[in-house]
């Protein structure tokens, strides 16, 4: 592909230690974080807006001080150095291309500082722009480049540098949705290839969960979880992270725990669903919370239609009234409402709710609860209203404290704390 | 951000307007051109006009006779071709002075734009403040400064006082918040540049139109700044074209050597720098006032 090696061995890690940050008007944007990107890995810090992690990628950066704690970039305490002495290189959101340099200009500017024979610089540009297919475009400027194209030269100006890491901040949320999904598939073909350090900002938790060797999910200046994408989505550790981590959103409903002789049960609105024995053996805490309410999450992929008689029906099946369907190609996703609180913990869909409760999570009246379903290659003909027989898969429940949001799965402080 | 056009926004539909209303419009339009119009004529005419057909003929059409190019030869000869040395002053004074101005309220403009430093507010309001207060009132301060430092009589003492603007910072501000985005500055730190070059190599680039524009603006203003050469300069060899001419004209008032066609056809040519500076300038000038004022 390319005749120059653009793989450098120069990765480096990245560890931050309990970093904050504020702002000269009291604004706590980042709250005694600590984190450790390790060699070669690609951190993403994901969130909705203000939750800190463009914040946080800018102090890596070294665009913003520092206010406590200490950021390591190698064995380098980097808080006092200067960016253009801390080997980064940054991919903008809006690309920030120079416009009055041509793609070949833009991508020799950082190159041409660094003392750099003439000769070195046009062989590293050359084969940075044949890995990216810029080849064709490097006498032009960045008004005549489409949108992927220009992308692309931001992507290529921070590789050509071979640096020790790479921090982008939400590369692709400028462009439209097809352009971003082969693009998001190049980054991770790119940063495969070349084993460099990154850490990653979006609030796309899709692009979170494919990019990211690790996961940070922040909310209000502090990081919420950090886990492998598997683990982010199968063992959410607080409410937020589970609803913010999916989509659709995870079912979340306050529930009642009781038990009877033949086992536990959660129960919510009319409904009621036995806890498997194995998650009793996870969750111990649930005994705790017998006959108290918890928060109960079922992710809309892990319900299905309940189909003829099935045998052990009893304790994972719920009927409810259909309100709207949505067929999405393969799948269908079926929105229903039920008669019991929901909890709403991701910020941007707090205001969907009308009663709030605390500042962690709201409180709704009658909870909607969305099943994911298959299509199936005989399309049904969904009516709207007519009541409709799910299959829960009861293996694959969450409980939350409903005080703290805290999952109630054991081990879950220290998963947090191996980080 | 990068490469984007503005469209002109579309002509506003013709509306059906009646004959009569059509004719009154036109004739209010025609009358306010012939307003600003009617002095420049008025000159246009006198500089082909004889001493003596100045003060006989009708003021808005020709003499007796096409007396154009002797007035020239005349202008140009007189006291040993001092009127090209006007000139070339004046063209001296106002291109340095307003090149200045230009470089240093961008410079400025782009500080206050893209910094946040402690005393900025208090910079901010003064430069408003500055904006109202009109430049004679300085000149005459400046003058009792500059005489104590035995700076006057000197052509640096015409050109500095004249670079710095309040409201070329001010509009250089404003053009810098939006011609420049921040994450370009961030860019080029993290690509290894200081704050200086960032602002030579980066974002003056970007400024250029804003400067332009300031700059004809400035060197309009400086060609025809009157007082300050006035009082700063005393030195025939040093004056301005207007300030020349004005001495000129007291002369030729006075009935002595310098006829007042002389004068008039002086006149005429003192303006034909500025107009073609514009000329030139046009373009670049027309896009910074679309950019600063759509981005």
């Amino acid at each position: 592909m390319s005749n120059v090696p653009l793989r450098t061995g120069l990765a480096t890690r990245i560890s931050i230690e309990n970093v904050s940050k504020v702002y000269p008007d009291g604004t706590h944007a980042v709250r005694d974080v600590s984190l450790e990107v390790p060699e070669g890995q690609c951190m993403v810090l994901v969130g909705p807006s203000g939750c800190g992690k463009t914040t946080l990628l800018r102090m890596i950066a070294g665009l913003e001080a520092v206010t406590t704690g200490t950021l390591r970039i190698g064995d380098r305490i980097v808080n006092a150095v200067p960016p253009q002495d801390r080997n980064i290189a940054m991919v903008f959101q809006s690309y920030a291309l120079y416009p009055h340099m041509t793609v070949y200009d833009n991508m020799a500017y950082a190159l041409k500082r660094r003392r750099m024979t003439k000769h070195e610089v046009e062989a590293r540009v050359r084969s940075t722009a044949e890995t990216l297919e810029l080849s064709g475009v490097l006498r032009k400027k960045p008004a005549a480049l489409s949108g992927g194209q220009r992308q692309r030269v931001a992507m290529g100006r921070a590789i050509v540098r071979q640096p020790a890491a790479f921090l982008m901040d939400e590369p692709l949320s400028n462009l439209d949705a097809k352009l971003r999904t082969q693009m998001r598939a190049e980054i991770a073909r790119i940063r495969a290839e070349l084993g460099i350090t990154t850490v990653y900002v979006t609030h796309d938790q899709i692009e979170a969960l494919t990019l990211g060797d690790v996961v940070a999910v922040m909310d209000g200046g502090s990081v919420q979880q950090v886990s492998d994408p598997q683990s982010i989505y199968r063992e959410p550790e607080n409410l937020f992270v589970a609803s913010f981590i999916g989509s659709p959103a995870m079912n979340t409903v306050m529930a009642t725990t009781e038990a009877s002789e033949d086992g536990m049960f959660v129960v919510f609105g009319d409904h009621r669903l036995r806890i498997p024995a194995g998650t009793l053996q996870r969750m111990p805490q649930l005994h705790g919370h017998r006959g108290s309410p918890v928060v109960l999450g079922i992710r809309p992929e892990d319900v299905g239609l309940l189909e003829g008689s099935e045998m052990d029906r009893d304790g994972r099946a719920l009927t409810a009234r259909l309100e709207l369907s949505e067929l999405l190609g393969g799948v269908v996703d079926l929105h229903f409402s039920i008669a019991t609180q929901q909890v709403i913990a991701d910020p941007e869909r707090r205001d969907e709710a009308t009663v709030a409760d605390g500042d962690r999570s709201t409180i709704a009246p009658r909870a909607r609860f969305t099943a994911r379903i298959a299509a199936g290659s005989t399309p049904r003909d969904w009516r709207v209203g007519e009541p409709v027989d799910l299959l829960v898969d009861t293996t694959a429940l969450h409980f939350f404290d409903p005080e703290s949001g805290r999952s109630l799965a054991a081990g879950y402080a220290a998963t947090t704390s191996s980080r | 951000m990068i490469g984007r056009r503005h469209a002109v926004a579309a002509h506003p539909a013709e509306r059906a307007v009646g004959p009569v209303q059509r004719g009154a419009i036109n004739f209010l339009m025609v009358c306010v051109l012939g307003y600003f119009l009617l002095p420049l004529l008025w000159v246009m005419f006198a500089a082909t006009k004889s001493n003596r057909d100045l003060f006989t003929t009708f003021g808005l059409w020709f003499g007796h006779g096409f007396e154009l190019f002797g007035n020239l030869d005349d202008l140009f000869a007189r006291d040993g071709g001092i009127f090209a040395r006007w000139m070339l002053n004046t063209a001296v004074y106002s291109g340095v002075a307003a090149l200045g101005t230009a470089i240093t309220s961008a410079m400025a403009g782009y500080a206050l734009a893209k910094y946040r430093f402690r005393g900025r507010g208090l910079i901010l309001a003064v430069t408003l403040g500055a904006i109202m207060v009109p430049p004679q009132t300085l000149v005459l301060p400046i003058f009792f400064m500059l005489s104590k430092l035995e700076a006057t009589g000197s052509p640096l003492s015409v050109i500095v006082p004249m670079i710095p603007s309040p409201i070329g910072v001010y509009l250089m501000k404003t053009y810098a918040e939006s011609a420049v985005p921040d994450e370009l500055i961030d860019a080029a730190r993290v690509d290894g540049d200081g704050d200086v070059r960032i602002f030579w190599a980066i974002a003056f680039r970007l400024l250029v139109p804003g400067v332009v524009t300031v700059f004809l603006l400035t060197f309009v203003a400086d060609w025809n700044n009157f007082f300050l050469p006035l009082v700063m300069l005393n030195d025939n060899d040093l004056f301005t074209v207007g300030v020349g001419l004005t001495n000129w004209s007291q002369v030729a008032g006075a009935g002595l050597d310098v006829p007042y066609s002389v004068v008039s056809t002086g006149a005429l040519v003192s303006i034909v720098p500025v107009i073609l500076v514009f000329a030139v300038m046009q373009r670049s000038w027309q896009s910074g006032l679309a950019a600063g004022g759509l981005k």
